[in-house]
Order: C-alpha cells, then sequence, then structure tokens
C-alpha cells in the first residue's frame, strides 16, 4: 500500500470537502490545500503535512463554504402573488377543460374524507363515554367472578350489599363508594297519570363519586332519606309541566313509585344525564328506601348477589395493589365457598371500559362492542389513504397532458421548485375543495345515519364534544393537511421532473421508474378493499346463521305483554291470572296464553347451591332460573324430552309449598344424570327444600347466539310484574292486539298496557350486530368504488401511453380479445396479489371478531375465493371498459401522427 | 455599514494580501502570516476572512492562473482595494496616535 500513492494528499478529507462545500469553491479551495501539502511535506515530516490538511479541511465547515454562489441574474422569491394567481388560473383552467377526470377525482375525495368524517365521529362518540365524570380516571366498577369446582360460574359486575362497604373499611386506598340497587324501568304515578322512567336505587354519594350535577336541591343531602326521590330536568318538564326557572319549586312535592303506598319526597332536579354515559337514569332514589322495602340486608349483606357497585380511589392510590389484597378479603368474608356455594373472586375495572370493554353478565349499562368501535377506525383510515392514493394515481395518469406545459414553463425560465409548487398548489385546491364539500354533506347525512345507528352524533364531537377534546381538532387539522401535502407531493414532483429538451422534440416518453410506486399503491387499495369485502360477507353470512338457526323454540307471532306491575299481589292472584288467561283463550284469534317470570333475550337470575339428592359426591351446581306455568312449554312449542309438564296443581299461594319442578336437558346434565329419562322422576336440593324433578325439556337458545345454552330449572311460581306470552294464529295481529289491550285492562285497571312481539324481541339482541355490519358493508362498498375510481385512472394513463403498440398490434392482426386480454392482464395480476395479501389479514379480523359469538359459522376457503372472484371482476369490468374502447380504435388514426 | 470594523485576525489577512501585492492567494497568504506571526494558521480560517473581507468591500478577486504544484487548480487570487487601503491607513494613524499619547515619563 505504501507505494509513492502514500505522497499524495489523503483522500477523505477531500471527499468530505466536496460534499459540503458549495461547488463554485471547490476548485480553489483543493488547490491551496494541495499547494500547502506538499510544501509542508518539504519542510517537515509526512505525518505532520497529512494531519494538518485534515484540519485544515475541517477547518473549513464553516458558513462561507456553504454558500451558494450569487447568481448573475435577479432571482425572484419563489411565492409571487402574480405567479400564484396564474397557477390558480391554471389549475381551475384545467379542472375545467377535463371535467370528467376532475369529476372522478374530486368525487373519490369528496366521499372518501366524508365517510371518514361520519366514521370519526361515531368512534369519538363511542371513545367518549364516561369521561365527562371529574377524576373519571380514578373511579372503578366492582366485579365478581364466581367459581364452582373451579369453573366459571358467574362472571358479573352484579355482587353482594355488603362488599363496597366492607371495602371502603378494609382498604384505605377507596376515597369514596357508591352502590346501585334495583335499576330498571319504574311506573312514576302523579295525579292518576302514570309515566314510565328508567331509573335505580342508589346510596348518597352517587352525585359525589359520578359528576351528574342538581339544578336544585343538595346533592349531599338528596339521597339520604328513605323515599327521596331525584328526578331528571325533562322528567320535570313531563311530569310537573315546570319550567327553567321553576325547578326549585319542586322540591317537597311527592310521587308514587310503583306499588309503593307512601309517597316518594323530590330532593332535587338534576340535569339529564349526557349521551355518553353507559349509566342511563331518569330518577335516582335513595338507596335507604330499599332497606326499608327489601329489608336490611340490603346495607351489608353477603348472601345475595343483587347489586353494582362503584369505587372512588385516592389519588395515586395503586390499582394493582389492591387487587392484590382482594384475596384475602374473600377469603375473610366468604371463607372459600362457606357462605355462599361459590368461591368469590373480585376485581376493579376502570370506568372507562365500562361501556366498550366489558364482557359481562348483568350489565348494568349501555355496551357497545370495542372491537367493533377500532374496526370501524381502521375502515376510516383505509378509505381516506384509499381516497387519496386515487388522487396521486389520477393525477399522475394525467401528467401526459401536462408534459407540453411542463416543457414550455420550463424554456420560459421556471425552476423545478417553482413547478412542484404549482402542482403543490393545484393539489391544495382540488383537496380543499373536497374537504369542504366534504363538510357539507357530512352536515347533510348526518340526520339519517343518526336514525340508523339511534346515536346522537354531530360535528362538534370532532371539535371539542368528544374524545381528546380539543386536541381531537387539532390532530385532525394535522392529519388532513399532512395527506394534502403527502398526496399532493408525488405527482408534483412525477410532472416536475419532465426533461424539456425530450418532451418538445416529442421523443418523450415517460419512465418506467414511477410505475411501481403507482402499482404498489393500487395493490394497497385492492388490499384494504378486499380484506373488507371479506370481512363484510362473513359478517352477513353470521347474522344470517344467527336469524335462521334452529333457537329450540317457536317465536313466530307470540305477543308477549308486561304483567300488571301497579297490581298488588293477594291469595286470589293466581287465580286471577289463569282467569285471564282463560278469558284471552276465549278469543278466536288466540291460540294459547301463559304466564311466565321471564321471557327469552333477558338474562336470567341464577341459583347457586342446587345439589342432587341420592348422589354419593353432592357439590353444589349453578342453575338459572325461570318461573314459568302449565302452558309456556305449549305457546313456545318446547319438546318434552321425559316426564309430564306442569299441572295447575303444581303452583300455590304460598311458595314454600311448591316442590315440583322441570329442568332443561343441560341442567339435568350437570346435576349427573345421563338423560332426560332419568333424570325425571329424581330430586335435587335448592332454598333447603327438596324439589322433584317431573319433567325435562329440551335445550333452547335462552338468548342470542352470542351466549350458550344454560342449565334452567322451571318452577311453578307466577308474580305479576312478569309477561304473559300469547300465541296468535291470525294474520290479523292489529285486531288481536286491541282485544288483548281491552281484556287487559278490564283485567288489570291502572295498569299500562305494553306489549312487544317476541321475534322482534329477541333479535333486537343483534340490533347492534346488525347495524354494524350495514355500516361496515356500505363504508366497504364505498372503499371499493373508490378503489375501482383508482384502477380506472391508471389503466387510462397506462393506455393511453400503449395506443402506438396497439395500433402496430391491430396492423398485425391481433384481434380485439386479444388487445383486450393483453392489457388488462396487468392489472388482474395486481388485484391476484391483493388477494393473497388481503385474504389472511382478513381471516385474522373476522376471526376476532366471531369469537363473540359462541355459536358461529365456520370459515370456509369459498368465502375468500367467493370474495377474490367479486374483486377480480370488479376489476376487469373497471380496466376492459377502456380495453375495448383502446382495443375497438382505427390503428390508421394512432399511426399516422407519428 | 457593518463594514468599518477590522477584527485582529482580518487586520492581519488584509495586511498580508497588501504585502504580497499581485500575488495574493489562500495557500500564499497563509504562509505568510504563519511566518510573520510565527504561528500555525488554519486554512479554513484564512478563506473565511477572506470572504469576509470580500463582502465589507475591503478586498477583491478574480481567478488567476494555475500551477503545477497545486495539481493544475487555478488560484484565487486577491488585491486591496481602495477602501482597504484606506481601512488600513485609519487603523494606523489611531494606534500612531493612541502611541503619540502615551506619556513618556520613563
Amino acid at each position: 500500500m505504501k507505494s509513492n500513492n502514500s505522497q499524495n494528499p489523503p483522500k477523505w478529507p477531500n471527499r468530505l470537502l466536496r460534499l459540503f462545500c458549495a461547488s463554485h469553491l471547490v476548485e480553489e479551495l483543493e488547490g491551496d490545500l494541495e499547494e500547502l501539502y506538499f510544501q509542508r511535506i518539504k519542510s517537515g515530516d509526512i505525518n505532520n503535512a497529512r494531519f494538518r490538511h485534515t484540519i485544515d479541511v475541517l477547518s473549513m465547515i464553516r458558513p462561507f463554504a456553504f454558500k451558494k454562489e450569487a447568481s448573475k441574474y435577479p432571482q425572484p422569491s419563489i411565492i409571487q402573488l402574480s405567479m400564484i394567481r396564474n397557477y390558480f388560473k391554471i389549475a381551475l383552467r384545467n379542472m375545467w377543460k377535463n371535467k370528467a377526470f376532475s369529476f372522478v377525482n374530486l368525487t373519490g375525495l369528496v366521499v372518501g374524507i366524508t365517510a371518514c368524517l361520519l366514521i370519526l365521529q361515531y368512534v369519538s362518540f363511542e371513545l367518549s363515554f364516561d369521561q365527562f365524570h371529574k377524576d373519571a380516571d380514578r373511579i372503578y366498577r366492582i366485579t365478581n367472578d364466581r367459581f364452582q369446582q373451579g369453573k366459571l360460574v358467574q362472571h358479573g359486575t352484579i355482587t353482594y350489599p355488603g362488599v363496597a362497604p366492607a371495602m371502603g373499611k378494609d382498604f384505605n386506598e377507596i376515597e369514596s363508594y357508591t352502590t346501585i340497587g334495583n335499576p330498571g324501568t319504574f311506573s312514576l304515578q302523579k295525579d292518576h297519570k302514570i309515566y314510565e322512567e328508567k331509573g335505580a336505587y342508589v346510596n348518597d354519594h352517587f352525585l359525589s363519586v359520578f359528576t351528574f350535577p342538581l339544578i336544585a336541591g343538595d346533592p349531599k343531602t338528596a339521597l339520604k332519606a328513605p323515599r327521596s326521590i331525584v328526578i331528571s330536568e325533562t322528567n320535570a318538564q313531563r311530569i310537573f309541566h315546570a319550567t327553567t326557572d321553576d325547578y326549585a319549586t319542586l322540591i317537597g312535592k311527592t310521587v308514587h313509585v310503583d306499588q309503593d303506598t307512601e309517597p316518594y319526597l323530590i330532593t332535587g332536579v338534576m340535569k339529564d344525564f349526557p349521551a355518553a354515559s353507559h349509566l342511563q337514569y331518569g330518577v335516582l332514589m335513595s338507596y335507604e328506601t330499599l332497606a326499608k322495602t327489601w329489608g336490611e340486608w340490603v346495607r351489608a349483606g353477603f348472601e345475595s348477589s343483587d347489586m353494582w357497585h362503584y369505587v372512588k380511589l385516592k389519588p395515586g392510590a395503586d390499582v394493582a395493589k389492591l387487587e392484590k389484597k382482594f384475596p384475602s378479603f374473600s377469603q375473610r368474608y366468604f371463607k372459600g365457598d362457606k357462605v355462599t356455594g361459590s368461591e368469590e373472586k373480585f376485581f376493579l375495572q376502570p370506568l372507562n371500559k365500562a361501556h366498550l370493554f366489558s364482557d359481562y353478565e348483568y350489565e348494568i349499562g349501555k355496551v357497545n362492542n370495542g372491537k367493533a368501535v377500532w374496526t370501524m377506525l381502521i375502515i376510516a383510515v383505509f378509505i381516506l389513504l384509499i381516497a387519496w392514493i386515487n388522487y396521486i394515481n389520477l393525477s399522475t395518469a394525467r401528467s401526459l397532458e401536462r408534459a407540453k406545459e411542463v416543457g414550455v414553463r420550463k424554456v420560459a425560465g421556471a425552476t423545478s421548485g417553482q413547478l412542484i409548487w404549482q402542482f403543490l398548489s393545484e393539489s391544495i385546491i382540488l383537496n380543499l375543495l373536497a374537504l369542504i364539500l366534504a363538510v357539507g354533506l357530512t352536515v347533510a347525512l348526518q340526520p339519517v345515519l343518526n336514525q340508523l345507528i339511534e346515536k346522537p352524533l354531530s360535528l362538534s364531537l370532532l371539535t371539542g364534544d368528544g374524545f381528546g377534546g380539543k386536541y381531537m381538532a387539532l390532530v385532525l387539522v394535522g392529519i388532513f393537511v399532512l395527506g394534502i401535502l403527502l398526496s399532493g407531493f408525488y405527482p408534483a414532483f412525477a410532472l416536475s421532473a419532465f426533461k424539456a429538451i425530450q418532451v418538445l422534440k416529442g421523443s418523450f416518453k415517460t419512465s418506467t421508474k414511477g410505475i411501481w410506486v403507482r402499482q404498489s399503491l393500487v395493490v394497497f387499495q385492492y388490499t384494504a378493499s378486499i380484506t373488507l369485502i371479506i370481512g363484510t360477507f362473513i359478517v352477513f353470512k353470521q347474522l344470517k346463521f344467527m336469524r335462521e338457526e334452529n333457537l329450540g323454540f317457536n317465536m313466530d307471532r307470540v305477543l308477549v305483554i308486561r304483567g300488571p306491575e301497579l297490581t298488588r299481589w293477594d291469595s286470589t292472584a293466581i287465580d286471577r291470572i289463569n282467569a285471564f288467561k282463560t278469558e284471552l283463550e276465549r278469543l278466536p284469534s288466540v291460540k294459547v296464553a301463559s304466564a311466565s317470570a321471564n321471557v327469552f333475550g333477558n338474562r336470567l337470575s341464577r341459583s347457586f347451591n342446587v345439589k342432587r339428592v341420592g348422589a354419593d359426591n353432592a357439590k353444589g351446581v349453578t342453575f338459572s332460573r325461570m318461573p314459568v306455568d302449565f302452558a309456556f312449554f305449549e305457546t313456545y312449542q318446547i319438546k318434552m324430552l321425559a316426564g309430564r309438564n306442569f299441572r295447575p296443581t303444581d303452583s300455590n299461594n304460598d311458595g314454600n309449598k311448591v316442590t315440583n319442578a322441570i329442568l332443561n336437558l343441560s341442567a339435568a346434565k350437570l346435576l349427573g344424570f345421563k338423560d332426560a329419562e332419568q333424570a325425571a322422576g329424581q330430586k335435587f336440593e335448592l332454598y333447603g327444600k327438596e324439589w322433584n324433578i317431573v319433567g325435562v325439556v329440551s335445550d333452547f337458545h335462552q338468548q342470542s347466539l352470542k351466549h350458550a345454552i344454560e342449565p334452567i330449572v322451571f318452577a311453578p311460581f307466577y308474580t305479576l310484574a312478569g309477561f304473559f306470552s300469547i300465541k296468535i294464529n291470525t294474520a290479523d295481529l292489529g285486531n288481536s292486539i286491541g282485544m288483548v289491550k281491552q281484556k287487559y285492562n278490564d283485567f288489570f285497571p291502572g295498569n299500562n298496557f305494553n306489549y312487544f312481539f317476541m321475534n322482534e324481541k329477541f333479535n333486537e339482541q343483534y340490533k347492534d350486530d346488525r347495524i354494524f355490519g350495514q355500516v361496515s358493508s356500505f363504508f366497504s362498498l364505498l372503499a371499493v368504488m373508490i378503489a375501482s375510481l383508482g384502477i380506472f385512472g391508471l389503466s387510462s394513463y397506462t393506455i393511453a401511453q400503449r395506443t402506438k403498440e396497439i395500433g402496430v398490434r391491430k396492423v398485425l392482426g391481433a384481434t380485439v380479445g386479444s388487445i383486450v386480454t393483453l392489457l388488462s392482464q396487468d392489472f388482474l395480476k395486481l388485484v391476484l396479489i391483493s388477494i393473497v395479501i388481503g385474504s389472511p389479514i382478513a381471516w385474522y379480523g373476522v376471526r376476532l371478531w366471531l369469537n363473540d359469538f359462541a355459536y358461529k359459522i365456520d370459515i370456509e376457503w369459498w368465502m375468500f375465493v367467493l370474495a377474490g372472484l367479486l374483486a377480480m371482476i370488479i376489476a376487469f369490468a373497471t380496466v376492459s371498459s377502456q380495453a375495448i374502447k383502446a382495443a375497438l380504435m382505427n390503428p390508421a388514426k394512432s399511426l399516422k401522427s407519428e | 455599514m457593518k463594514g468599518t470594523y477590522l477584527g485582529e485576525f482580518e487586520e492581519v489577512v488584509l495586511l498580508a494580501v497588501a504585502i504580497l501585492s499581485g500575488d495574493a492567494y489562500g495557500a500564499a497568504i497563509t504562509n505568510e502570516i504563519e511566518q510573520q506571526l510565527g504561528r500555525s494558521v488554519n486554512l479554513g480560517a484564512v478563506h473565511a476572512s477572506l470572504h469576509r473581507l470580500e463582502e465589507k468591500g475591503l478586498l477583491t478577486s478574480r481567478l488567476g492562473g494555475a500551477t503545477a504544484e497545486r495539481g493544475g487548480r487555478s488560484k484565487r487570487l486577491f488585491a486591496v482595494t481602495m477602501a482597504g487601503t484606506k481601512a488600513l491607513d485609519t487603523i494606523r494613524e489611531i494606534r500612531n496616535r493612541m502611541w503619540d499619547s502615551i506619556p513618556k515619563t520613563a
């Protein structure tokens, strides 16, 4: 290595010099460096010379060396008012000239942005639930898992009344707690009018744990005394016709609630609960009332699991540490399964999970599927990206037409910086126009969407009222500015990079350099579209499956009416119920009528300590309970597998004398019986007495297919607060309802007549899924549509470039068919790649969604094939329309222009 | 105008250009200064001063001929302008006046 080369100065400093130094200075500086270097070699040692050389180069890293050579000509600033005016003019003229093209381009953007805004509103609304509470991050809900023989038998938010008071006493991390009991619909009575309203019994900390402000009344004392009631603003107006000014005068007035003979004293008027609250009550009643009507056990009992607790922790309290103390807490109060027949585990659920990420039984509030919300967000992002990609593809597709303009501009002295500015400003104009139109369209579509999804959405959710507050607006503006710039940059650079000489000489051919960029963009668009198509497809299959699956009972034309809740129970009640049913059955349109405490679709209550009599290891198991009369199984056509149905004599006004029960097959098996025959005639123990299993019925889906079939025990108890199910055998439902209503009012005067049809009520369980299906399919369709616009633009671009080739092929005898195939196959290849990428993504996504259902369809390969085929057909239809046009063109025309 | 003030090193560079009149370019100026001051200076510092002086209008420059010892690269030749000469004169005058004002007590 040490040849005479070693006499030369080291190379890397010079390279460095060229890197940072303005080009016009390089020569003289290198000259000076070399001259000094050789002088120093002569006068001293070579190492010193090399060292000084390096130091000299490094010492030149100063401002003077970076400065570009001053131009000999005046340099106008890049932002010139007159030029900007010119850019706008040219942009508008261009849009006007290619009306169809601009329309397609603008449509894609407007549709994309509108869809995105609408979805974002929804997402923002859903994510903002319960955020309005002060200290929302310190509020937790106590949840309770119950285990028997190591198996989870209940995963609930419902738990024992004594849990929160005991925790408040034992753990000083807890600042305060509130207990909610008996939530439901109440009949408020004032001046012989009945007003139904949702409400609950809550303890006096409720208004301090949560942020539900009172307009009138003292929040500290309003819910202390028994039979105190706080009503919402809406109820103040509805029941008392109060106006904003005289809410205070309502305090001290009274209403009657349900069957309670004593009046409730109004102690406060509160603002209506915000829509984004998982708790939705119009009236709050003091918890002390329950202590009077239900009994003292509601204060601190550990036997019945009937209440919901929310705790507010002290600032800085460690939740994880607190939860670690719960097992010993459980041992202290529940002693394993000694107290309740099951082992109790407690957890704390953050308040902000109560609405979207809560999979508990006995939910107290409005629950939505968090996964669905995230899915919608992903769809929104996809649609926006697809729209912008479209813009990129369509604008570059037009670049051929603009090439001459670029050439002339360059010859006239335009720098590429100016051209980039020009094309960027064009994209800003178009994007802003699209944004304005999209906001208008969003406002216009708002009512329709709100009605469909039954949510109070508005643009204000994105400007401060929703998730993230004002930051949301800032983030959105940021995203849009970034998107507009990014989608504008590529076309701007592509266009400004044309070589003036080539363009003007006519030997211009666009490079194939940019092709892969556009192709990968198309692949991205189609991958997103295919994922959405497959997803939508499977969602609909599952919805259809759930609608059509045999539930194990028949709910066609079953009219259900609410029991007479305001009628008092007495020794004649059973006879009156039976007489009412008999009277109904005498109507010609009624086939059979029955009474039950509950109907399908509602979560049933459970009994936890059921034991088989006569078995060796009688461990307690858990059943759901359903009190029904002897006509119930007939009304719903539920099959009796063994034993007999109930008889009227099985019931008794004295509940303690009822000892005959019917089980479903699951319950019989849970007790250890092999089949229905074996169970019939046997006994089990519950509530400290023995029960005869007089019959066993087949299993049925008591709730939606999201839930597993439960073991159920049916007992022939009657209640006035239950339901009557009436099987109608005529198509004239309206008339039948009228006649039933008349009978009802005769038998149970003073009660509201409420009715619904069982199948409608049951299918309402799928409402959220149905809306999710509809909305996501609509937006998926949009995504596919916009993606097709993109492929339309790209194909017109490439085909325009190949007109001459097509001409030559035709002259040489190619058929229209072969040319169409030739032109289409490039795009079909892209779609094929998209299918390969999109399918696994879609598979993963739908599997996550399907996991929520206990009974679900299998994901099968043909679903993917079908979705892929659909995408292929759409792509082919889009491309071939252009390809056929090109193939049919007269070759003489395309060739003579040479 | 900011051009009136001369830093110490700038003054030295300006003087070196005056000394080398007609053959003042980066390497030569560097050598001259090193000899006169007896310490080493960086080429970068010299060039930075030359640019600043040119901006202030005290120097002009033109591209000159190439020589073999610099690998055939041309050099930039600097010359002191009228303003530069005046600036040097002013400095000298001020210094002299100040020297003269020192009381001769010793």
